[in-house]
């Protein structure tokens, strides 16, 4: 019955505290050697999200089309903007919104519940981050489907501009990963960052012109905005499909800066004190 | 990477950890103290400098009370923890035999869950092809594996994860009392596998508060103290020296089976299993205990004696008469095997019975116990307590299968590695069954002491003088 109780691993494996590379560097290493637990935990949660509803996949389409249609009843019978197609305008900003708050928060959450597990086998704990970022992206794609399909209806014109968006997307998911790997680092730290961060997104929610146009914000109000990075992730993602124009080189300018930027702290901060993790579990 | 090379290898390592002080949590709590000036932190060294080598193919023991820095030093070995301090080479792939199942999702199929713990293990996408099957064969679920995992018996839960956990020999294996954990059939199957490990060149490290089992498997023992070596090396000196420091009031008498030919054996009951070799025979001896009467005892039944085929046992129970509801002790010594017992067969066992009520003055005493048998398979059992015979039993086969004679025996309770009472299925076969409770003594906080098994059967008037002898030297 033994027979594979033999087998070895192939294992040239040796490990030497005193003869650690850079940690940034050393947890891109291991993070590479783990590539198969990262796509196995993206698998997982799609799988899981799915398997068992009986709308399955369709949950994803659903929910933003649901929050769309009440939105827009809202907006255009109650509060009176006049936005032209506002339905593809709030369903491009909703897409971004539900990534970055899911991937992020999944970042964070998905490390902190699986302290039991890190308090017994070593895994970079850096997967948790990247596998949130990941499970965002495919759910964001799959989302992308209704938001196209919207736009056709309404006869949207689109244009070659959306050959674009993958770019958008991409820098999109590296602030996210960058500022998911910051918040993982604070939630070993403090014990309440969840419900603060839920507090912090949401108010972060009506502080970007997702639901509602940039111009009903008055004249004097407008530097405020531009504090705001999701801002930028956010035009240069719906500017080509809502309004068929590739945004100014300034938007790209800064959405690359914010991005690799945060990627860079979040990596930092985060190869240098998520080892702390283990003497909190 | 050569081969003399040691396995392990840690020089001056050190582990703090530093506990807040006021046991802050949130974000808030931490911004009001930061504000006052009053984070303050407590240090706690769980590792003071701990410097040794584990020697390629060695099975390392690590023994030490609750709170040694036993686990601390598991943690660092497997990268879970950062040391504070010093140096540790791990000298190829290390991995942890995990409990069953840590990460499995009930909403997968078996197969999905093979490959996502396998992945958490480490391995790549084609190591986990190349490895699928044999996991699949070991755990015994072909049939199953695309069923979701919340259709699995529990049992099949625990062999999938077992599977996956020893899906392949690591260069270094990482032990951590998971012989405390699970089902009998699981702590043989673990031993089972770490032996099999062990002869195909890999380095085991394992914790265990079993120092029989510790003692029985391991090459070296360390014993760790605030996070401190105490003693290094051989096995036997090393939970010697343990034991003596553990309980300085009682120095015991280690056995080592193969050289005793003195009429009499001292036995410990916190070592709890030894092999019978020449101190036990089921022809003829006597077992004699003080057991002392506590007030706080709770109720239950403890083994006091047991050999490995149930036929000689001595046991008590605590129990409170329904009508008088006073607490009685119970004891009990039995002559004959009990197949039936595990699974609440009808047959009574050859077992002689005495009861001892306590009242006030009893509280605090210590009470004699011995047990004499002779004749096997044909001849008699007595009971003795305080010197008094207040029991004889025939010997009685009715209860036995054909059980093999007595290989072990086991003092304060039943031995993890005891596999369980060897019972007659219906169908005519034989499996080990263990019983639901492991009582033990220290479960009911009994305190047994000064255990003897004498090689011969003794007569009424030498466990009298036995026996007062004793006691008056003891107090």
């Amino acid at each position: 019955m033994n027979s594979l109780k033999t087998q070895s691993v192939q294992s040239d494996e040796f490990f030497d505290s005193s003869r650690r590379p850079a940690p940034v560097v050393e947890e891109s290493l291991a993070l590479i050697k783990y590539r198969e637990l990262v796509r196995q935990f993206v698998s997982r949660s799609i799988k899981t999200r799915y398997k068992r509803s009986v709308l399955g996949v369709f949950w994803t389409l659903l929910n933003p089309l649901l929050t769309m249609i009440v939105l827009t009843i809202i907006f255009s019978q109650v509060f009176r903007f006049s936005v032209e197609n506002y339905p593809v305008y709030v369903l491009c900003g909703l897409v971004v919104w539900n990534f970055y708050s899911n991937a992020t928060t999944g970042a964070m959450s998905d490390m902190l519940w699986s302290g039991n597990l890190l308090g017994r086998i070593y895994v970079p704990k850096s997967v948790f981050a990247v596998s949130a970022i990941g499970t965002g992206l495919i759910n964001l794609l799959i989302s992308l489907i209704p938001v196209f399909l919207i736009a056709l209806i309404l006869k949207v014109q689109i244009t070659p501009a959306i050959f674009v968006m993958p770019f958008s997307i991409l820098l999109l998911a590296i602030f996210s990963l960058g500022f998911g790997l910051t918040l993982s680092t604070a939630a070993v730290f403090f014990g309440d960052m969840e419900p603060v961060y839920n507090v912090l997104l949401m108010i972060w929610f009506y502080a970007t012109p997702i639901i509602y146009p940039v111009d009903v914000i008055p004249e004097q109000f407008h530097w405020l905005i531009r504090f705001n990075p999701l801002y930028y992730f956010l035009t240069i993602f719906r500017d080509p499909l809502y309004n068929g124009t590739i945004p100014e080189p300034v938007f790209w300018i800064v959405s690359s800066v914010l991005a690799f930027g945060m990627l860079a702290v979040g990596a930092y901060i985060f190869t240098s004190r998520s080892n702390e993790y283990a003497y909190r579990i | 990477m050569t081969n003399n090379n040691p396995a392990i290898k840690l020089d001056d390592v050190a582990v703090r950890y530093r506990v807040p002080h006021e046991g802050f949590s949130g974000i808030k709590e931490y911004s009001i103290r930061l504000l006052q000036r009053r984070v303050h932190f407590e240090e706690f060294w769980a590792l003071r400098g701990v410097s040794f080598e584990v020697n390629r193919g060695d099975v390392f023991g690590i023994i030490g009370r609750n709170g040694a820095g036993k686990s601390t030093m598991l943690k660092v070995m497997a990268r879970v923890l950062q040391p504070t301090r010093g140096r540790i080479v791990m000298n190829g792939h290390t991995a942890p035999l995990l409990e069953l199942g840590g990460g499995f999702h009930p909403e997968l199929t078996g197969r999905e869950n093979i490959a996502l713990n396998m992945a958490l293990l480490g391995f790549n996408r084609r190591e986990i092809n190349e490895l699928f099957e044999s996991v699949v064969e070991f755990a015994e679920i072909p049939e199953f594996i695309d069923a979701p995992l919340r259709t699995y018996s529990t049992g099949m839960v625990a062999r999938l994860g077992f599977s996956v956990a020893t899906c392949s020999r690591p260069d270094i294996l990482i032990v951590d009392e998971v012989l405390s954990v699970g089902d009998v059939q699981f702590q043989q199957k673990c031993l089972n596998l770490m032996q099999t490990f062990r002869q195909s060149g890999t380095t085991i490290v394992i914790v265990s508060h079993d120092l029989a089992t510790v003692q029985s498997f391991c090459d070296r023992v360390m014993w760790l103290d605030h996070g401190e070596i105490q003693t290094i090396g051989d096995p036997e000196e090393v939970i010697r020296k343990y034991i003596r420091m553990e309980s300085p009031e009682q120095v015991p008498h280690l056995i080592d089976s193969s050289t005793t030919d003195e009429k009499f054996v001292e036995l410990d009951p916190r070592l709890q299993v030894y092999s019978t070799g020449n101190i036990f025979s089921p022809e003829e001896g006597t077992v004699a205990a003080w057991l002392k009467i506590s007030s706080n005892n709770r109720i239950g039944s403890a083994v006091l004696f047991h050999t490995d085929d149930s036929r000689y046992v001595l046991y008590t129970q605590i129990l409170i008469d329904p009508e008088s509801s006073k607490t009685y002790y119970e004891f009990t010594a039995r002559a004959g095997g009990n197949q039936k017992a595990m699974i609440g067969g009808t047959k009574k066992f050859p077992e002689v019975s005495t009861r001892y009520i306590m009242n006030e003055d009893s509280i605090d005493q210590w009470v004699h116990l011995a047990m004499t048998w002779e004749g096997y398979p044909k001849g008699r059992l007595q009971f003795y307590l305080d010197g008094d015979l207040v029991g004889e039993q025939e010997y009685s086969e009715k209860c036995n299968d054909d059980q093999p004679l007595p290989l072990a025996l086991s003092v304060g309770m039943r031995p993890l590695t005891w596999p369980g009472e060897r019972v007659k299925e219906a169908d005519g076969s034989f499996t080990f069954r263990r019983p639901d409770s492991k009582s033990s003594i220290y479960d009911t906080q009994l305190d047994l002491n000064s255990v003897y098994l004498f090689k011969r059967k003794l007569e009424s008037e030498e466990i009298y003088s036995f026996q007062n002898a004793r006691s008056s030297t003891s107090d």
